[in-house]
């Protein structure tokens, strides 16, 4: 089987009867963006990188658990990763450890450039898409998301009132999935 | 918990579930309450969506990575001999052919041609496929929010039913079954050791007499999910350790067992 042309589904598939080269292309192919996504989260080189190890051991362990039949697998991937990120910004050993700021091992090893390309034009209109959105709304879901705060611990920061924060999350993913939609970026990650 | 009474209240709390915002309370809350909900499952996965977008920031991949977890494969217990493919090497087929992913194993040709030899053999491993399939599309429902905490959160729903599978060989607690009334059921791995890689675990329900196999867990199991028929939880719970894909009866004697179960 050729992996480098096989869609995510077919390589999460051949995980599945434990084939170490399908992990590797999954790995060149989204180990940029989960590894990203942690380092931003946790604002710390380390410990991104154990998180991005633990997404991609999970993925070997327990590809069922990553059903490309519901979300593309990036989005899967992002999902686990964002969560153990969270786990680890909450926990108070990483709260010191983020403070280091590492920022070493930078050196390309196998890396999609042409998917890291495609990935940086979406990112510019999932940028933009979120400059539209109400001052709330945008505060509200950059502080929980990339804050890794609780959305109690946003209405501290806000001076707002909890339910308020809550609601303006939940309104700001609907109003940013429209504009997102509109400008036909929802689903950039569709299985080849 | 008390602070969520009513569905609009839950579904409020949606968006901030989806960027892990809530605590950690309120979280077992609304997972439980997803596992039940599919319109809200479905708002969820449209939220998680958004924010996987939100958080594509991208970036280059540490040149070590791939080799540290390399080197976690090869320690991976289940490991074959074969070895590990460079990332910028050629990216050919040449890992190791165990079959572990249970919702493929019915399909094999086996399966079906024992299906077709012997009616009652071929109903039974309809149910095996069936119920396969739903192991596989909750487990997918609980992936990213750790089957682990919704396995707590069923355990700790006074409504669900719960059998403790006790070792044949130890005597002592080996696994626990849960089912919820709307017919969600997970095993959580107490005390079963892994088997070999040419093995696996299999759960069976006993009813009149009859064993029918729940899912096929693989060689080393955690929490696993899988769905009852909400009116077929069964009085009693089997695991047997078979060959790797399992089978449609089995021959040999429980590794654990439990019954008596508890509403």
């Amino acid at each position: 089987m050729d992996y480098a042309s096989a869609g995510d589904g077919a390589l999460v598939a051949a995980i599945g009867r434990w084939q170490d080269a399908a992990l590797a292309e999954v790995f060149r192919r989204h180990s940029g963006a989960v590894n990203g996504l942690a380092r931003r989260v946790l604002n710390s080189a380390n410990l991104a990188d154990e998180v991005t190890q633990e997404v991609f051991l999970a993925l070997w362990r327990e590809p069922e658990a990553f059903d490309v039949g519901r979300a593309p697998l990036r989005t899967l991937l992002l999902t686990k990763t964002h969560g153990r990120a969270v786990d680890l910004v909450r926990a108070e050993t990483a709260r010191h450890a983020r403070e280091e700021r590492t920022a070493s091992d930078r050196a390309s090893a196998g890396y999609d450039l042409e998917r890291y390309v495609a990935d940086l034009a979406v990112a510019e209109q999932v940028k933009a898409a979120v400059e539209t959105l109400p001052d709330g709304e945008r505060q509200a879901i950059e502080l929980a998301y990339f804050g890794g705060r609780t959305y109690r611990d946003v209405a501290a920061v806000l001076g707002e009132p909890e339910g308020t924060i809550k609601s303006r999350i939940r309104s700001g993913l609907r109003h940013l999935r429209i504009l997102l939609v509109e400008h036909g970026v929802e689903s950039p990650w569709t299985d080849s | 918990m008390d602070r969520f009474v009513s569905h609009d209240d839950l579904m409020e709390s949606l968006g901030a579930y989806a960027l892990d915002a809530l605590d950690p309370d309120e979280m077992a809350t609304l997972q439980r309450h997803l596992g039940e909900c599919p319109r809200c499952a479905a708002e969820v996965l449209e939220h998680q969506n958004v924010a996987a977008l939100l958080g594509n920031v991208g970036g280059e991949t540490p040149a070590h990575l791939w080799d540290a977890i390399a080197d976690r494969l090869e320690t991976d217990q289940a490991r074959g001999p074969d070895p590990l493919p460079s990332i910028g090497g050629p990216r050919s087929s040449r890992g190791s052919e165990r079959m572990r992913w249970t919702a493929q194993v019915v399909k094999r040709p086996w399966v079906l041609v024992a299906a077709a030899a012997v009616v009652a053999i071929a109903i039974l491993s309809l149910q095996v496929s069936n119920l396969n399939n739903r192991v596989g599309t909750l487990n997918s429902l609980g992936s990213e929010r750790n089957l682990g905490q919704l396995a707590q959160g069923a355990l700790a729903n006074p409504d669900a039913q719960r059998v403790t599978l006790t070792s044949a060989t130890t005597g002592r607690p080996a696994a626990e079954v849960v089912v919820l009334p709307s017919g969600s059921a997970y095993l959580v791995n107490e005390a079963l050791p892994a088997l070999p890689s040419s093995e696996t675990y299999q759960l069976w329900g006993k009813a009149d007499g009859q064993l029918i196999s729940l899912g096929v867990l693989g060689n080393a199991p955690r929490t696993v999910a899988f769905t009852l028929r909400a009116s077929s939880a069964y009085a009693d719970y089997l695991l047997t350790a078979e060959r790797a894909g399992g089978v449609v009866q089995t021959t040999h004697r429980p590794l654990a067992s439990g019954g008596a179960v508890v509403r």
